[in-house]
């Protein structure tokens, strides 16, 4: 029996170990491999509603401004730029593409660049940024950006099953690998607790509060971007509270009928954390 | 340190952009949902319309449709207002007024200019114990034409699978319609709009539906859709098609002019983009891509949307389809309206202008004119006679039926865009609730209580032409929730004024009173068998200067209506010489005594054999026949 037993924990660590080597560590390469991907289908099959022109340059523009930070800094010394941070520029001008629409040629180009800027200005140390490129993007889009011209949706999507699966089939993935994936638990268990108490206090389902949360847009927002490891706690208990903070404040926001709410609370926790940092510097590993 | 300064930099930076957010992004109720008005004082100078009370446009009637609906409690949802059509009926040379709401058709008779009054004929307009009554859901788009070629008009109303066709007499010195029923077997289509064409070129008018909905008794519950309908979906609205006449006068669904999608379409636009005499069709749809096609001789359709209007700025609300040569390049533009209330709704008006190879784009100068809330119905016209062509838009969705001003009525756009974001198969249920919740509550709006747009464009000594929102100086300041918009000169004066059916309350009439800037012609054709409706005929003025102004003759175009059938040009200062029709047999002619400022008749015939109202009181040919196909 024990040898059994024995038999299958040596085949699961098999396995495990086999998945292990297969899968990379790095959760980038499941934002490029989601955000990419879904954009090449959905310009494919659902008729994305972006240009060639907007598509090409918000890459061109991405990788450009990579380009620049990382010669002129030190902030990914001894990595490869070809082989790694222009995947992640690309990444970033892809969750763009997914998540906004604009109607400028030049519009994504900017917001792409805004996003691979933030990461080499806004930093709380060597290696880490202070906030998610893409979440900043959209979050100073909404501020410099007139409504006329930009707006964060992504009504292509809406319609499928397809690019939800296709987010958590990537999320699920960079989540594990990035050991992150208590940040989404603890987002969706404080989503789904302020869902229940919620109708109480707005006469709304619960289901209309959950609901909206786990379309294309959350999904994204869930799997793949407040998990980003670089912008992040990195220990658990820390993690918890991140993600639980976020959708606390989500809720709230929402309860004021703001709109991009998740958005703006993520923006809003990652600099609260920021300053967190900065007077506790002992803990800038949370 | 060096760290340090890093973080205090973003906490810092962080810090005022969550500070600029909370100030920027106020409640939506506070978006503006039209450009300011920075119209320069000539541009506003003397422009005037004058909305007509109770006493000279009678509207009580409306009122008490409207009050037996509150009564019953009836959902504030649908598509209820009126279809409007300008027709005279009693040949008197006044243009009449007839709204069709399915369940009505109420007409009011113009009184020399001064006055409309309740007709107390019914013309054979009378729907009741006819195949439309009773039928839901409420709809009823309106046309008339001369269907069936005889010289006199004829009138169409459509519901949910289910026509009236009216064929016209003259009696007593009136029209008088005489009706069939048909029932076409198309139980997936609830029209919201209907045209009328030769796409064939056979000689016989054709009738191209608009169909909004799928009807109810649709296995895949169309109506549900509708209500929870998102943007990028153009499978599960109505079925578009057209009814192609045949040598026997019947009509029939031919399948060689399917269209490639099922799109909630709200508005059907004709007009020749190749100038093959093929007439073209546009259609606004909402909740996905407007939707472009290419008559090929007569044979099929092809869709060249995507070529034609680039779709990535497409509003996924499309309601109109008005089309005209904005900017007097020769080439016919159109004018797409969608729905504007930052911050759920940021899409805008489209003003395709036609490039001379073929694509349409839209002019950056003209950015004010795509804003103007939740936008329905829209009319080009040059409404001071500058000789440059304007634009009337209305705009506005819906409140509850008992909320009569904004501050009873909080928006529930919020909500709804929320509804929006959840995944398809969890919305219908989510929707059924929020509807009977907001049933109950009984106050609510969205993009309610909006000022409609009068759009005048300037242009300037270099050339670029400036739209200008006037709206509030001019008078136009009621806040309805307006949707069809029809041009018609109620007295004959050459100021083309405006004619809004409004969404559960009344329709408004807006005389046009501005101060004339320039001359006008006004024309009616009459083309060789006596029909003053000469569907597809292409007008072209020409001026001394060599300049031009085009117009192809479509009174259908537009959103929910059909307008004025004389055609009219504001020349300005500019001195017209020669007026060029091609009619709708093909043939070219040219005409040059041309009387300005007054309306005249152009014959096709050199001497007509059959003068408008002399061929109208002749009886219908017994073979003419159009009935059930």
């Amino acid at each position: 029996m024990i040898a059994t037993e024995s038999k299958i924990m040596h085949f699961a660590s098999t396995v495990y170990q086999a998945l292990d080597n297969f899968f990379p560590r790095e959760g980038r390469w499941y934002l490029f491999g989601s955000h990419l991907t879904l954009v090449f289908i959905a310009w494919q099959f659902y008729g994305l509603q972006r240009t060639t022109e907007q598509i090409a340059l918000a890459y061109v523009a991405a990788i450009l401004v990579e380009y620049v930070g990382f010669r002129l800094t030190n902030k990914y010394t001894g990595r490869s730029f070809w082989k790694d941070r222009a995947f992640s520029a690309a990444s970033e001008a892809a969750g763009l593409l997914v998540l906004v629409r604009a109607s400028g040629t030049e519009t994504y180009a900017i917001m792409a660049a805004i996003a691979v800027a933030n990461k080499y200005l806004f930093r709380i140390d060597d290696q880490r940024h202070a906030f998610n490129p893409t979440n900043f993007a959209i979050v100073l889009g909404l501020l410099i950006f007139p409504k006329t011209i930009f707006d964060v949706r992504s009504d292509e999507f809406a319609l499928h099953l397809h690019p939800i699966l296709h987010v958590v089939a990537f999320g699920v993935l960079a989540t594990w690998r990035g050991n992150s994936w208590v940040i989404t638990l603890s987002y969706f268990a404080m989503l789904a607790l302020g869902s229940a108490i919620l109708p109480h206090v707005s006469g709304e389902s619960f289901l209309f509060h959950f609901a909206p949360e786990i379309g294309a847009i959350g999904m994204v927002f869930a799997w793949l971007m407040i998990t980003d490891p670089r912008t992040t706690p990195r220990e658990r208990p820390w993690q918890i509270l991140f993600g639980a903070s976020v959708a606390a404040v989500m809720l709230v926001l929402r309860l004021g009928e703001v709109f991009y709410a998740e958005f703006i609370a993520l923006f809003i926790v990652t600099t609260i954390r920021t300053i967190w940092l900065l007077r506790v510097p002992e803990l800038r590993s949370s | 340190m060096k760290l340090r300064r890093h973080n205090l930099i973003s906490a810092t930076v962080g810090t005022l952009i969550v500070v600029g957010l909370l100030v920027k992004l106020p409640k939506e109720e506070n978006f503006p949902y039209k450009l300011p008005d920075k119209a320069p004082e000539r541009v506003i100078q003397g422009v005037n319309f004058e909305a007509w009370g109770e006493d000279r446009f009678p509207t009580a009637w409306f009122k008490d449709e409207m009050q037996g609906r509150r009564e019953k409690n009836l959902p504030s949802r649908g598509l209820l207002s009126p279809y409007l059509a300008v027709v005279d009926l009693n040949l008197d040379g006044f243009q009449d007024l007839v709204f069709s709401s399915k369940e009505r058709i109420q007409i009011l008779e113009n009184q020399a200019g001064q006055s409309f009054r309740l007709s107390d004929q019914s013309y054979g307009l009378d729907l009741k114990d006819s195949v439309l009554d009773g039928v839901l859901p409420d709809s009823g788009p309106i046309l008339f034409a001369d269907l069936t070629g005889d010289g006199i008009l004829d009138v169409f109303v459509s519901a949910y699978d289910a026509y009236r066709f009216g064929r016209g007499e003259i009696r007593q010195g009136r029209l008088h319609f005489v009706g069939e029923n048909w029932r076409m077997g198309r139980e997936w289509s609830i029209p919201d709009s209907v045209n009328v064409a030769d796409i064939n070129q056979d000689g016989r008018l054709d009738l191209i539906m608009g169909n909004f909905l799928s009807g109810p008794r649709d296995g895949e519950g169309s109506t549900a859709h509708w209500l929870t309908a998102i943007a990028y979906d153009n499978k599960t609205g109505g079925s578009d098609y057209i009814l192609i006449q045949q040598p026997t006068g019947h009509f029939k669904v031919d399948t060689r002019f399917e269209f490639s999608s099922r799109s909630y379409t709200h508005a059907v636009g004709i007009l020749d983009l190749n100038q093959d005499q093929y007439p073209d069709i546009l259609l606004a749809n909402d909740y996905a891509i407007d939707e472009l096609y290419m008559n090929q001789k007569g044979q099929s359709l092809q869709d060249i949307t995507g070529r034609w209007i680039p779709t990535h700025f497409h509003g996924f609300s499309g309601m109109n389809a008005d089309i005209q040569d904005w900017n007097q390049d020769g080439w016919l533009d159109f004018y797409i309206t969608n729905a504007y209330r930052p911050p759920v709704k940021n899409t805008r008006n489209l003003l395709w202008t036609r490039r001379p190879e073929g694509r349409f784009e839209l002019p950056a100068k003209s950015a004010s004119i795509g804003y103007c809330g939740f936008s329905w119905g829209a009319k080009f016209s040059d409404f001071d006679l500058d000789g440059d062509l304007d634009l009337f838009v209305t705009n506005g969705r819906t409140r509850n039926l008992h909320v009569e001003n904004p501050e009873q009525s909080p928006s529930i756009w919020f909500r709804r865009a929320m509804l929006t974001r959840m995944p398809n198969w969890l919305r219908p249920d989510e929707q059924g609730q929020f509807n009977a919740q907001q049933t109950r509550t009984g106050r609510f709006s969205v993009s309610a209580f909006e000022e409609d747009c009068v759009f005048m464009q300037d242009v300037t000594e270099t050339g670029d032409r400036h739209f200008y929102d006037v709206a509030s100086r001019a008078g136009v300041t009621a806040r309805k929730e307006g949707r069809g918009v029809v041009l018609v000169d109620v007295d004959n004066d050459g100021l083309q004024d405006v004619l809004v059916s409004n969404f559960f309350v009344t329709p408004d009439l807006y005389i046009n009173r501005s101060a004339k800037r320039g001359d006008w012609i006004g024309i009616e054709l009459i083309d060789e068998r006596g029909n003053n409706h000469p569907i597809g005929a292409k007008i072209t003025l020409k001026f001394a200067d060599g300049g031009s102004a085009i117009r192809e003759f479509y009174p259908a175009n537009g959103y929910r209506g059909q307008s004025d059938h004389r055609l009219h040009f504001g020349v300005g200062k500019s001195a017209p010489v020669e007026l060029e029709i091609r009619w709708p047999n093909g043939q070219v002619k040219t005409y040059r005594d041309l009387k300005l400022n007054t309306y005249q008749t152009v014959y096709q015939s050199q001497v007509p054999s059959r003068p408008p109202h002399a061929a109208k009181m002749q009886k219908p040919k017994a073979n003419d026949k159009v009935g059930r196909p």
